[in-house]
């Protein structure tokens, strides 16, 4: 029968594990171990993995299930540390190897017994382009005729160069002649690239003439002989002669013909050694382009030879051979393709300026001509080095003339620009210059909010902290977020190099067996295995120290090396317990630029990073200090009864505003002074302003704190001012401690009349520069609120709005009004809604009502004012969130319920007002399903659906938006047992959720679930093999690079990966990646590529943290250390 | 301790071990006994010399793997000791070639790629590999 050819082209169906490898489909592979098959039909390595950085911060990653890393991105400014106003570090050209022309050595005895009639052939086929560089066929004719001594024509004996005519033996003329042949033939044979022959110089260098070809080597060619019987060949004279390949590149690319197709001479190539089967001499060293200098000539078991060529008989020819090597004298002579480096590992995003290279590449072998090729590229605002690399490359490719090509690959920190053996001719790239010009550093000024950002990595260090790196900085924050409510525990100990021993005196109840312990000189994750009371207290450690002295050293309970959740909300961090201790309290991360840049003058404020609580509380205080003051035992934020502020006479249109400042009715610096009028014509000086109040009207007068980044603090009530009981002045020197301030309730004086209110806030609200004076990082604005207790006692109306930079506004008066400034003796004291005295004010600018105002807190906020507001003590939090039109969800949360004690709703999500996301009530609560042993574990959004995940189901919620803007959820459907595990078990992809679950591995974009494992339609693993797999710490992340979600069984010590490729939608292995001790779970770089945290046990040398928290290498620039400031 | 970030690269893994086994090849017809003479493996790889991906294969439900002879008109083929290895190729696609030895009778064959390191410490090395198709000629033999 006849012969058949099946061939199997693609493999692009990847694994099918536990199946019968015959039922398989035809691109489908029983195993595929770090392969992956990721394009049309083709089978790759898996990609690999490089270092972003190292923390110096000793810390170590929480031996946890759950995720803990998160990237987003944030809008910033340009002024934090690192993200100078300088320009970003040129790109520099490197050549990596320059092109090398490879060097063989043609080697000949001295030819003995061969008849006149026989056909010596020399070959070399260049197999890589498909090329015949030589084809030397030459007889060696009618021997007896020359017999014994002829003369060989010209040839020069000795180093002077004399040219003598000598009679040589018949074997060494044939010898020679071959040779000769070889350099006839080899220059001048019309091959498109010609070999050039090298003179061997020496005490042993011969040449001759070439009368017959006058133009050839000026007409003489070399031949180097020697003797050496410890070459390992034999002590047999050789001759050789050296020649140059016709390309710059390796000489590995050169094979030899097969060696059937030569009559009698055996052609070998060093590189080749490895196919012989004997180990009698040493492989050609590709790493450093040498060969051993005890070379023995290679054997083949099909040659039926032992020993040194020397000693073997070559069918009936003794002593003879011929041979061809790399030369060996130099690590030159394997050539080289010529490769160039364009380093560019850092733009400034803010940094615009025009890049050009210029690339001349050699276009002949004698390297005489070449072509200029170059490219520019003006960099726009936001530019990736990516983005410019890619505009330049692109386009120099383009143009290079094919037979010179070049191309050109993305390394980690660059290109590599370079010609291989895919280029027809490579002569080498003889130069690459880069220049940058035209650099312009954008200011804050100029650039939009999209044109300020950067991409910021989280990661959970333990002891409920949190450790945060700057992609665009290059640098770890030198401090963590820490969400517990207590500071750690600390004792000052005696600690000994190379000593688990330390020593304390003081009594602290955290050193207990079992607890971490972090401090200068002690290995991370150390925790204390002994106590030993006595003078002085001893502890043991489970690591030994590795510095001695006294330091102070923080103890915590194994509790706090919790998990932790974060979500980003439109580039501001919010930062959970995923346990949700008691002691640990939701924490804010972001951006901010305190400046208060109000009536245009900018305040010389920080911008930098802060934290703080998810929801504030608001500063407030009743100071006893401050003796003799006004202020002293007063609250901080004080409703201040006053007549006359605004001075109303009968149909007035303007009026005169007495507006309260300085002395008696100065602010707290950090809080609010609100002045009420009731413009009821009671003061005899003044008439009645006819409105809606009566009488009857008890009102009360509440506050609210509107923070950075959506938090709005619960209402709380004004306080009276504590008028001192000193009828001897009518501006108290101070309060009166015995008489504490009191909320309380105040009427009209008669019915019908108007409210008019003047605001006085104190200088630190706007001020304060987060370390001193400004207490609220986040505070941004104020509200007041009346209460109006026979109107509707239910709701709190909005009367005035006050912006830190905008200043104020009201239903009543439009649109923002200026803050006065109140300076006293030169300096700012406060800031007014008023001027004092404001003459001639119209009515309409007043804040006087006449009505009740409309806008209640419900109505804005759709949310209570009476109840919770907010993750705003310890032990609140959620478990997982996710943001969807504007909102955040929190699913399986602890938050205060209905009477204002904490409640924990495990099946319950709570949505955050629109925009406002950290602003989330109990009135919010959503349950989609309870009561079925279950909870939620994460929340995703996938298309416009809702995904809530419980260990055992999957519930896709509709949101709808109502025509107010409110949305309500609706369940669409509930699945069940595709549940998770833990939130590091689902990533987001642009073909929608992905996660695994015990049942399997599925994939739904929001309308369609599709089961990816045990499914019949694409690579699939079995169900057996999926158990085996699975388990609570197994995890995936999507890399949007590749294109491939990444599925480790393990976050420590992984041992095996599954790789899903959305490019094939097929599944393949790896068990070389992600292999550390501990890692955390995945998130993306801004570029798409898949990052994660790992422990780091051991140190490179150039890579080598400073446990005193320094930066590092990559982690090289300055740090500013961020205000110390108060949270609360 | 302290903690590191990484990224996956832009480039390629430096594999220390890999390996793929296709599934069993019945050439269309699972009745039919072959006698299988030759299989090409046509792939690319970075770099020059003996790479470290040996190439076997198993005919029907041998429990053992078996190396193929060398082909000497192959370059691509490269005797290592006791392994035949695939040859890098410079980033160019190349075919290596594989004699089956005689007789080689079955009516399934399946190939076992694996990652077989070198004597030579310098041949670790799998840069880039990719591999493109598997062809197999053979003679039908019988049908029993």
């Amino acid at each position: 029968m006849p012969k058949n050819v099946e061939t199997i082209r693609d493999f692009s169906g990847g694994i099918a594990k536990g199946y019968n490898p015959e039922n398989l489909k035809e691109n489908q592979m029983q195993e595929c171990v770090n392969f992956v098959a990721d394009g049309m039909g083709k089978l790759n390595v898996i990609p690999g993995e490089t270092l972003l950085a190292i923390s110096s911060i000793n810390h170590f990653i929480p031996s946890r299930k759950g995720k803990n890393i998160h990237g987003w991105s944030a809008d910033m400014d340009l002024s934090v540390s690192g993200q100078a106003s300088t320009a970003g570090v040129a790109p520099v050209v490197t050549e990596l190897q320059r092109g090398k022309r490879a060097k063989i050595n043609f080697i000949l005895s001295e030819v003995n017994g061969f008849a006149e009639s026989a056909t010596w052939t020399w070959l070399l086929i260049d197999t890589e382009r498909d090329q015949t560089i030589l084809d030397v066929q030459w007889t060696l004719g009618n021997d007896a005729s020359k017999g014994a001594g002829n003369n060989v024509t010209d040839i020069y004996t000795g180093e002077n160069g004399q040219q003598n005519t000598v009679s040589v033996a018949d074997k060494i003329w044939r010898a020679i002649y071959f040779l000769e042949q070889i350099v006839l033939h080899g220059a001048n044979d019309n091959y498109e690239y010609p070999l050039s022959f090298i003179e061997t110089t020496g005490a042993t260098a011969r040449s001759t003439t070439q009368n017959s070809e006058a133009d050839m080597l000026n007409d003489k060619f070399y031949v180097k002989t020697f003797t050496d019987s410890n070459d390992g060949w034999g002590s047999t004279t050789k001759y050789m002669l050296t020649a140059e390949y016709p390309y710059f590149g390796d000489l590995s690319n050169f094979t030899p013909c097969d060696n059937e197709t030569l009559e009698y001479f055996y052609f070998y190539f060093l590189t080749k050694t490895v196919e012989d089967d004997t180990d009698t001499y040493t492989e050609w060293d590709s790493s450093t382009k040498t060969v051993a200098n005890s070379l023995l000539m290679p054997q083949r078991t099909d040659w039926n030879e032992t020993g040194n060529f020397g000693n073997h008989t070559i069918g009936n020819v003794q002593f003879c051979f011929q041979y061809q090597q790399p030369h060996s004298e130099s690590t030159d002579n394997f050539g080289a393709f010529s490769r160039w480096k364009y380093t560019f590992e850092q733009n400034k995003w803010n940094e615009t300026a025009r890049y050009e290279i210029e690339i001349k590449v050699y276009t002949n072998v004698t390297q005489n001509n070449r072509t200029v090729y170059s490219a520019s590229y003006h960099s726009e605002i936001g530019d990736h080095e990516e983005d410019i690399m890619s505009a330049l490359f692109g386009d120099i490719q383009n143009s290079v003339e094919e037979d010179n090509m070049i191309f050109w690959e993305f390394v980690d920190d660059g290109v590599e620009v370079f010609q291989d053996a895919r280029t027809p001719k490579p002569f080498g790239i003889e130069s690459f210059t880069t220049t940058k010009t035209d650099s312009i550093i954008h200011n804050v000024a100029s650039l939009t909010d999209a044109q300020r950002y950067q991409h910021l990595i989280a990661v959970s260090v333990g002891n409920s902290q949190a450790s945060i790196y700057s992609m665009e900085n290059d640098n770890w924050l030198d401090w963590v977020v820490d969400l517990k409510t207590t500071a750690s525990s600390t004792e000052s100990c005696t600690t000994a190099d190379d000593d688990k021993t330390v020593e304390h005196t003081g009594a602290n109840e955290n050193i207990a067996v079992g607890n971490f312990v972090s401090g200068a000189g002690i290995p991370a994750g150390s925790t204390i295995t002994s106590v030993t009371a006595g003078s002085p207290n001893e502890f043991e450690l489970d690591k030994k120290a590795t510095a001695t002295g006294t330091v102070t050293l923080t103890f915590w309970d194994p509790e706090n090396n919790t998990e932790l959740n974060f979500v980003d909300c439109e580039g501001y961090l919010r930062i959970g317990d995923a346990e949700l201790h008691a002691l640990s309290k939701p924490k804010f991360f972001g951006f901010m630029n305190l400046d208060k840049t109000y009536l245009g003058i900018e305040l010389d404020e920080p911008k930098n990073f802060f934290v703080d609580d998810a929801a504030p509380v608001p500063f407030t205080e009743t100071r006893a200090s401050d003796s003799a003051s006004i202020l002293k035992y007063q609250y901080s934020h004080l409703a201040h009864g006053q007549d006359d502020i605004f001075q109303y006479t009968t149909d007035d249109t303007q009026i005169n505003i007495d507006t309260p400042t300085l002395s008696a009715y100065t602010p707290n610096p950090a809080g609010i002074r609100l002045f009420y009028n009731w413009i009821d014509g009671t003061s005899n000086s003044y008439d009645k302003l006819d409105g809606a109040f009566m009488k009857k009207e008890g009102t009360e007068f509440w506050w609210s704190y509107v923070y950075e980044g959506g938090y709005i603090s619960k209402p709380s009530q004004f306080k009276q001012f504590n008028a001192q009981d000193d009828s001897t002045t009518n501006h108290p020197a101070y309060g009166n401690e015995d008489n504490t301030n009191t909320t309380f309730i105040t009427n009209p004086g008669a019915d019908t009349c108007s409210l008019g209110l003047s605001v006085s806030i104190g200088h630190n609200m706007i001020n304060g520069d987060g370390n001193s004076g400004m207490i609220n990082t986040r505070l941004k604005g104020i509200e007041i609120w009346g209460r109006f207790l026979d109107h509707d006692p239910s709701n709190l109306y909005l009367m005035t709005e006050i912006d830190l930079n905008n200043g104020w506004k009201s239903e009543v008066t439009g649109d923002w009004s200026i803050l006065q400034e109140i300076l006293d003796d030169g300096s700012i004291a406060q800031y007014n809604t008023y001027t004092d005295p404001q003459a001639d004010t119209p009515l309409g600018d007043c804040i006087i009502y006449k009505n009740y105002p409309i806008t209640t807190f419900y109505s804005k906020y759709g949310i209570s004012w009476d109840k919770g507001i907010g993750f705003d003590v310890g032990g609140t939090g959620w478990r997982s969130a996710c943001v969807f039109n504007r909102r955040a969800y929190y699913g399986n949360v602890r938050i205060k319920g209905h009477d204002g004690t904490v409640e924990y709703f495990p099946d319950g999500i709570i949505k955050s007002v629109k925009g406002l996301y950290d602003t989330v009530s109990i009135d919010n609560l959503i349950e989609a399903t309870v009561n079925d042993g279950d909870e939620i574990i994460c929340l995703r959004v996938a298309g416009n659906k809702l995904c809530q995940f419980k260990r055992h189901s999957l519930t896709v919620m509709g949101i709808k938006i109502l025509e107010n803007g409110e949305s309500r959820e609706t369940i669409d459907q509930v699945i069940h047992h595709v549940g998770l595990s833990n939130d590091n078990q689902i990533c987001d992809t642009p073909s929608g959720l992905f996660w695994i679950s015990r049942s399997g591995i599925y994939l739904f974009n929001g309308e369609n679930l599709l089961k990816l494992t045990e499914s019949i339609e694409g690579s699939t693993i079995s169900k057996e093999v999926w158990e085996a797999f699975y388990g609570e710490r197994t995890h995936c992340g999507y890399d949007a690079y590749w294109n491939q979600i990444h599925i480790c069984k393990d976050t420590i010590d992984n041992s095996q990966t599954l790789i899903y490729s959305f490019n094939t939608k097929a599944f393949t292995e790896a068990t070389n990646s992600f292999g550390s001790s501990q890692k955390t779970g995945f998130c993306q770089d801004k570029s798409g590529h898949i990052a994660w945290a790992e422990d780091v046990t051991s140190y490179s040398s150039d890579i080598e943290p400073d446990f005193n928290n320094t930066p590092m290498k990559k982690n090289q620039l300055p740090l500013e250390d961020i205000p110390d400031h108060e949270v609360s | 301790m302290s903690i590191s970030l990484k990224l996956s690269s832009k480039t390629r893994k430096d594999v220390n071990q890999a390996y793929m086994i296709t599934k069993s090849y019945d050439m269309g017809d699972p009745t039919l006994i072959k006698k299988f003479s030759m299989c090409y493996v046509t792939y690319k790889m970075d770099n020059h010399g003996v790479s470290p991906l040996e190439v076997k294969y198993k005919i029907d439900n041998s429990p053992l793997w078996s190396s193929f002879n060398d082909d000497p008109h192959n370059t691509n083929s490269i005797l290592n000791g006791s392994a035949l290895k695939l040859k890098r190729t410079s980033g160019l696609t190349k075919t290596a070639s594989f004699i089956f030895p005689d007789p080689s009778k079955g009516r399934k064959v399946s190939i076992k790629l694996v990652y077989v390191e070198s004597n030579y410490s310098h041949s670790t090395e799998i840069k880039n590999f990719e591999l493109s198709d598997i062809s197999f000629t053979f003679r039908a033999i019988q049908r029993k």
